[in-house]
């Protein structure tokens, strides 16, 4: 078995590890191309969003690098990703191509079943445990890596050498072969990454990302926005890993209660996907003092849409600015850039004048008290 | 001065499919239903300005049937459609439109927006009557009542569907202006074809001939007897979809696939038509298994994508051609 899965950030270290530990043979895609996205929109159904598309041009350039197995997540929807497997398996077998797709269910039982069909029946209890335990850390240490990465990029002295230990990092903890050496690579990078912040220099502003997932975390399917968004001096909070969305959706250890409470006034109910938390998320960093809001996710979504009809009224009563971005094979970069760079300068324009404004009322507060 | 408070049911989105359980449910509670007209150019260009760009059609249009309607009703019902049967949903657009319409239209009425939430049991059923009881201080045996007069005056239209091979919304026109008997429902009997076509999409689509221009009446002018997804018998459906190796989680799309199936397995079309809208998420996934499985059974296949922009102009050719083209193919077994 020669096993393949889709790309969605740095997903491939911590599977690679996983399936490794399965026994299995991996050929991840080759990095996500033009080629890709080609592929994918040739071949894809003309309406189907932008993930399913990046996907098929992964398994289809990894099935020419020999792959004849393919790993993917199920889902039961409404969001359609649950479909995805089942449409992408009859397309590759229409296009003639002897692939078997092994479509695993967000469910413990089913993650067992297809893990132990993967490992060709056995299931060596101690191996996959450890290759469990392996593959999280270098989730979590990739993840750590990734918020430094945003903490410093609106403030780095070099730019392209703070990309460049991201890029490092993923390929050393690729090659890792123990926890200890995962927590060496990540302490190291971590502190490469801090020295290259520009002492004393504060980024312009803050920026809170909310969005669907795939958009979110895969940085070729959104135009690498959050690095455009860093050299405009925008500090970016995204709070939606890969590593956040196990605990939320797998270990149930990170609660959502917060985020319904919060969006509650202005919807009242689940639309699957992060519909629902594209709303709570975006009053919550409203309410946490960023300058600027902005949704990412894929044309056609239609979580995302019901969010995007609803963000308006949240922009208005919050006070915030927030901007959708949906994104789609004909997306255009000069677009891109020019609607960043507004939306940059409206949230500082507002950030000073609200410091303006702060400044003002504590003089008038001062000449009220007589000093 | 006591006029009966008015209800306002949109006639947009799943008007086409539950209109009678609705108008039969509030009718019995004692108001006066009102519809809007039915969609022309202003609704849909309204519904258009209201809603946000990436929203697909159907639920544009809908935007503008609420605001033809907002000024004109005490209470407007634009429900929470959630599920009607285990293990299956909707597009989520439907999970969140009372929440879309709110935060996007000015000045509305009391929107009754109530959990269609149903399928798994009888507590979906209580929380319904729960919620319009309360709502309209009404009790709960009176709420029940009229729960139940509606859901059985919606099997009989489904059933009346099914056995006369009638189109709902000819079936509608009689509900609404129920004296007028000039305009009587036709049935295909009469047409005299060797060429039947499936014609596959949503009700909101299939049955709304602003939207669709028409389209039901020129195939048949062509000489093509039209079988649509709700002509299909629910046992029929699901046999169709039990040939899938994983279960379609939604509801809808699922009567479109199992119809699909079954009339490609009986031979009983010799060609498919699959009206969408451009953007539709379920259709985009569900409308590529149909024509790879629809090509492997070498049956034609003519997709026709809507948007706010579609002409009148191009469409009768293609339907022309289409037709012609299954013509040739049936002439050719000769």
């Amino acid at each position: 078995m020669k096993v393949t899965f889709p790309h969605m950030g740095h997903l491939y270290v911590p599977l690679r590890s996983l399936l490794k530990s399965l026994g299995v043979e991996v050929i991840p895609p080759p990095p996500i191309n033009k080629k890709t996205l080609d592929l994918g929109v040739k071949y894809g159904p003309e309406c189907a969003c932008l993930p399913l598309k990046i996907n098929l041009g992964n398994f289809l350039e990894a099935i020419e690098k020999g792959a004849d197995t393919v790993a993917m997540g199920g889902g039961k929807g409404p969001c359609r990703f649950g479909y995805f497997g089942e449409v992408q398996r009859e397309i590759i077998k229409e296009l003639g191509h002897q692939v078997e797709f092994v479509i695993i269910e967000p469910t413990p039982l089913d993650v067992i079943r297809k893990f132990r069909y993967l490992a060709g029946g056995g299931f060596p209890v101690k191996r996959i445990l450890r290759g469990l335990q392996l593959a999280w850390k270098k989730l979590l240490a990739l993840d750590e890596i990734l918020e430094k990465l945003r903490e410093i990029r609106s403030v780095a002295v070099d730019f392209n050498r703070l990309e460049q230990l991201y890029e490092t990092a993923c390929s050393r903890i690729d090659f890792a072969s123990s926890q200890e050496k995962v927590a060496q690579i990540k302490e190291e990078i971590i502190q490469e990454m801090e020295a290259l912040r520009e002492t004393g220099k504060e980024p312009l502003i803050e920026v809170g990302i909310v969005g669907e997932i795939y958009t979110i975390i895969e940085p070729s399917s959104n135009l690498h926005v959050e690095r455009r968004l860093g050299k405009l001096g925008a500090r970016v909070y995204n709070p939606l890993t890969i590593s956040y969305w196990v605990k939320r959706h797998i270990l149930h250890t990170e609660k959502g209660d917060e985020i319904e409470r919060m969006a509650r006034p202005y919807l009242n109910h689940v639309v699957g996907g992060h519909g629902l938390e594209s709303v709570g998320n975006s009053v919550i960093f409203s309410r946490k003092g960023v300058d600027g809001i902005i949704q990412i996710a894929p044309f056609t979504c239609m979580p995302e849409i019901v969010a995007e009809a609803i963000l308006p009224r949240v922009s208005k009563i919050e006070g915030i600015p927030i901007m959708s971005l949906f994104f789609d094979e004909h997306t255009g970069e000069a677009g891109l850039v020019t609607r960043l760079e507004a939306f940059v300068d409206l949230a500082r324009r507002k950030k000073e004048r609200k410091e303006i404004s702060k400044e003002e009322e504590e003089e008038v507060y001062a000449g009220l008290s007589g000093n | 001065m006591s006029r009966k408070l008015r209800v306002g049911i949109p006639r947009g989105l799943l008007y086409y499919q539950y209109y009678p359980a609705w108008e039969e449910f509030f009718s019995s509670l004692d108001f006066e239903v009102v519809i809007s007209p039915p969609t022309n150019k202003q609704i849909l260009e309204k519904g258009v300005s209201l809603a946000v760009d990436e929203i697909c059609l159907p639920f544009k249009l809908y935007f503008g049937h609420v605001n033809c309607l907002k000024e004109r009703v005490d209470i407007l019902f634009v429900p929470r459609f959630v599920r009607v049967e285990k293990r299956r949903t909707v597009c989520p657009k439907f999970l969140g439109l009372p929440d879309m319409i709110r935060n996007s239209i000015d000045d509305l009425p009391l929107i009754f927006a109530p959990n269609i939430d149903l399928g798994r049991g009888i507590k979906g059923y209580f929380r319904l009557v729960e919620e319009a009881s309360e709502t309209f201080g009404m009790s709960r045996v009176r709420t029940a009542r009229a729960l139940y007069r509606g859901i059985k005056k919606l099997k009989n239209f489904e059933k009346e569907i099914v056995n006369r091979q009638i189109f709902p919304h000819r079936l509608l026109q009689d509900t609404e202006k129920e004296k007028l008997k000039n305009s009587k429902p036709e049935e295909q009997g009469s047409i005299d074809t060797r060429l039947s076509v499936g014609l596959l999409g949503h009700s909101y689509l299939l049955y709304d001939r602003f939207l669709n221009l028409g389209l039901i009446e020129k195939l048949q002018k062509l000489g093509l007897k039209v079988i649509t997804p709700e002509m299909i018998s629910p046992e029929n459906v699901k046999r169709g979809v039990q040939t899938l190796r994983k279960d379609l989680f939604w509801t809808f799309n699922t009567r479109i696939l199992g119809s699909a199936i079954h009339l490609l397995k009986k031979g009983a079309v010799q060609g498919l038509i699959q009206l969408t809208s451009f953007g539709c998420g379920p259709d985009s996934l569900v409308g590529e298994l149909i024509e790879l499985k629809a090509h492997r059974q070498k049956v034609p296949v003519m997709n026709l994508n809507l948007d706010e922009h579609s002409g009148e102009a191009g469409f009768m050719t293609r339907l022309e051609a289409f037709a012609d083209l299954l013509n040739f193919k049936t002439g050719s077994s000769f």
